[in-house]
């Protein structure tokens, strides 16, 4: 071979490295350029107190309360003799200040954004923003003006958040649209100001890319948007105007509660402790309770940020792990509108159960997965095995919490349909044709683990190893057969049912192979996800990757923290010493409690009280479903069960 | 002597009767080098069918299992490297360089088609229909179809074909990936690494 035709060669080469490349990290590689300097969040991420913050909240918040006073004072003749006395003096500027003394010695400069959100029922909210440059009486004064008759009343504005953000730094350029794929802004870390030669400068804070769903790529489009919405400008002017990306440190305050620290739209978790994840547990069951009709149905979905839930999709299985989550808070809580739910949604699970005609003694489930005009379930044909696995876990999961409470019978009957279900290899159907005329070749990846874990929950309230039999040739299946094939391992899942079914079934017939597949699972999920707290943004830290457009799933924090905690049930017991998956758990527990409603991170939702509790999709996106509440709920309780010896086993053994 | 002259009178020992195998590839020889674009051809019909929308797109994909299920592309990727193999004998027992620089073509053809298989149906959520053995068949039909390719070209380079000199290069690039994915399946040392790359890129992505 000559030089020439080497030197062609190695071009072919690298050709076919940059076309690799370029194939398996394109959309990243190729934001690269567009991202340029952007430069690492404000630090420290959540600020400290501002006692400037506080002063401007208080200030207008008083201003508002007084102005609303004055509004429903009773006119001269009302007899209404019910309402309260209110103070009816005008608020002046000179009043305020001497009423506020804290603000004299602020320089507002034009580094203070105020942000006011006015509760609104079945709506968005759509915040008043205005800029604190002439201080906070003129800036109270431009936010009352905005408001309608309705807001303008001391009952609605008592439950309004106030928010302040100090600009820090310099304003920064951007491409427009926020370059490819929107990646040189940072959502919810970056704001932008609009300015335009007839219009007032228009802000959008950061937050507002969080609060309501947004990709990142639409951020530069949703602060033209907002400027029209809520700035009065034209579409014409949005486009002309010119813009620049810039940072604040922000606190805010819902109704008369305490000023928090917020950054991304959210605020800082405590550590992790037994007592706040008993806690965090606690609001979510209360959430679910909430959500869980007199028929037994648990609201499926529910848009936080739009007070939405008009939808008509439904899922039993998921429906069957809600009622699983609630028994294991209630074992916790003993809290007996919860059992009640939890009782109500079993009933109503029971009721769409099928006893099988072909194998009597059986019992399966059909799928609900639509709700009829009237919200009344619309019940399917098809007869998933991952619903009557969730099944099982729940009535075990009750007779854990009381004895008693459901029929071991019916119980007994799902198992044994779940054995049928079972092929000798061991490998389970996903699908059981109990028409005769559904016959389905679709494989569930996770229906299997579901089924084995539902098992060894019935094993652990009959005592009979029958069940830990079919368990474990179930398990073994997944383990060395499943994604092995002609001397390869194809796909290590993370499925977060089958880890914590390993877990269970180590306690009872412990083997290395299985124990050695469940901590791969673990390797697996935590390999694709943000534990170096040296490198990621605090809030990120647990976090999963996401696209170049979004922020991570906080939801798969949930399943991901049953998977983790039942790794780190396992690594206390069989390699002592070794805190890997259990600092993996923490890590991943606090992404987990960070993206749940819980006080001060609903100051922007139209319906605080509803979502209290509720774990969002996203940190960007608040639907809140039953599924997202219930693997959280379950994540935190086997992490509870590490981390609290006096806190009750999520493997506990019964006695019939 | 006379022993010699009888000998010599002796008619000649008939040559041993020549196989099955013989024959099929002394026919095939003598065919013409375009055979060894086999490979490529079935590399295409199996791409060409994994792209097929009843495939990809969620609400049709429970029918089309039973009509494009996994054993008929895994089949078709056997296929494939079969008729490689035998191609490679072919064209290595043949002086002129032709029927190898078109092979390696081919079977790089195929190699990209079967990359693009696997990673069409892994995108479009096959392994909620597929077994282990149907991916399995087609990573072995990668990694075959690699080397094959790279053998056809390093032959057919040191034997005097430009083309396959320059293609050399392409082929060896595959082998390597083929060799980083193999130690992937198995080694939590590089799928470790494959995680870093993925959380080194979005730390660079998000602030």
């Amino acid at each position: 071979m000559n030089g020439q035709t080497i030197t062609i060669g190695l071009l072919a080469v690298l050709t076919g490295i940059g076309l690799l490349l370029n194939t398996q990290f394109g959309d990243e590689l190729g934001v690269l350029l567009d991202r340029g300097d952007v430069p690492d969040a404000v630090q420290p991420f959540f600020p400290e107190p501002n006692a400037d913050a506080d002063a401007i909240i208080a200030a207008v918040r008083d201003a508002l309360d007084s102005w609303a006073a004055l509004e429903s004072t009773p006119a001269a003749g009302d007899d209404d003799d019910s309402a309260e006395p209110v103070e009816s003096v005008p608020m002046t500027a000179e009043l305020l200040e001497a009423r506020h003394p804290a603000l004299n010695g602020i320089d507002y400069g034009d580094r203070w954004i105020l942000s006011v959100y006015v509760p609104t029922r079945g709506d968005w909210i759509r915040p008043r923003i205005t800029t604190l440059e002439r201080g906070a009486y003129a800036a109270a004064a431009d936010v009352w003006s905005t408001l309608t008759v309705r807001q303008k009343t001391a009952s609605v504005l008592s439950g309004a958040s106030i928010k302040v953000d100090l600009i820090v730094g310099e304003e920064r350029s951007f491409p427009a649209e926020g370059g490819e794929r929107g990646v040189a802004l940072d959502e919810g870390i970056d704001g932008i100001v609009l300015r335009h030669p007839k219009r007032k400068t228009f802000w959008y804070p950061p937050s507002l890319s969080v609060e309501r769903k947004v990709s990142r790529r639409k951020i530069h489009a949703r602060a033209r948007f907002y400027a029209r919405e809520l700035g009065g400008w034209r579409r014409a002017q949005t486009k002309e105007a010119e813009f620049a990306a810039f940072r604040t440190k922000a606190w805010v305050q819902i109704g008369d509660g305490p000023v928090t620290a917020i950054t991304r739209g959210n605020v800082d978790v405590p550590e992790i402790t037994p007592e706040l994840l008993r806690e965090r547990i606690d609001l979510a069951a209360q959430y679910m309770t909430r959500e869980t009709n007199e028929h037994g149905m648990i609201r499926y979905q529910y848009e936080a940020t739009e007070d939405d839930d008009d939808f008509d999709s439904y899922n039993l299985l998921r429906h069957a792990g809600s009622v699983y989550a609630m028994a294991q808070a209630y074992r916790l809580t003993e809290d007996e509108a919860l059992f009640d739910a939890a009782l109500r949604a079993m009933g109503f699970f029971l009721r769409i159960t099928k006893e099988d005609e072909k194998n009597p003694g059986e019992r399966f489930v059909v799928n609900v997965n639509r709700l009829n005009t009237d919200l009344t379930p619309r019940v399917g044909r098809t007869s998933k095995l991952g619903g009557i696995g969730l099944g099982l876990c729940a009535m075990a999961e009750l007779q854990k919490a009381r004895p008693g409470s459901v029929s071991l019978e019916t119980t007994l009957e799902m198992a044994r349909h779940v054995e049928r279900m079972q092929n000798p290899d061991g490998s389970f159907d996903s699908f059981y044709d109990w028409t005769g005329t559904d016959k389905r070749l679709r494989k569930s990846i996770y229906y299997s683990g579901e089924a084995i874990l539902g098992l060894l929950r019935v094993y652990q309230v009959t005592g009979d190893e029958h069940w830990l039999d079919v368990a474990e040739k179930g398990a073994d299946y997944l383990v060395d057969e499943r994604w092995n094939s002609l001397g390869l391992t194809i796909y290590t899942p993370p499925d977060a049912w089958l880890i914590q079914a390993l877990e269970e079934l180590d306690r009872e017939r412990p083997d290395p192979d299985r124990e050695a597949y469940a901590f791969a699972i673990g390797e697996q999920i935590a390999r694709h996800k943000q534990m170096d707290p040296l490198k990621v943004p605090e809030d990120m830290l647990g976090a999963g990757l996401s696209g170049v457009s979004s922020l991570p799933h906080a939801a798969t924090a949930g399943s991901f923290g049953e998977a983790l905690s039942a790794a780190a049930r396992l690594e206390a017991r069989r390699r002592p010493g070794e805190s890997r998956f259990r600092t993996f758990a923490l890590y991943n527990a606090e992404y987990n409690i960070r993206n749940q409603y819980w006080g001060p991170n609903e100051y922007a939702l139209p319906n605080p009280a509803r979502a209290h509790g509720g774990f969002r999709v996203k940190p960007d996106h608040g639907e809140v479903r039953n599924d997202h509440v219930q693997h959280s709920m379950s994540g935190l309780f086997g992490l509870l069960d590490l981390l609290d010896e006096t806190a009750p086993d999520i493997a506990e053994k019964v006695q019939p | 002597m006379s022993k010699n002259k009888q000998a010599a009178k002796a008619p000649p020992a008939p040559p041993p009767p020549e196989g099955f195998v013989t024959r099929l590839g002394k026919d095939i020889a003598e065919v013409t080098p375009l055979l060894a674009l086999i490979p490529g051809i079935l590399g295409y019909v199996m791409v060409n069918a994994a792209m097929n929308p009843e495939l990809i797109e969620l609400d049709k994909m429970a029918q089309a299992a039973e009509r494009w299920h996994g054993d008929d592309f895994a089949n078709l990727a056997w296929l494939g490297l079969v008729f490689s193999g035998v191609l490679f004998a072919v064209g290595r027992s043949r002086e002129r360089t032709a029927t190898l620089s078109l092979l390696g073509v081919s079977t790089l053809a195929l190699f990209g088609c079967t990359v693009a298989t696997f990673s069409l149906a892994w995108v479009h959520g096959r392994e909620n229909y597929w077994d282990a053995y149907h991916f399995a068949a087609l990573l072995w039909t990668v990694f075959g179809t690699s080397v094959l390719s790279f053998a056809s070209f390093k032959v057919a380079g040191d034997r005097g074909s430009v083309f396959a000199q320059v293609l050399v290069g392409v082929s060896a690039v595959t082998v390597l990936l083929c060799l980083f994915v193999w130690t992937y399946t198995w080694s939590p040392l590089v799928q470790d690494f494959e995680g870093w790359i993925a959380r080194t890129l979005w730390q660079m992505t998000h602030g």
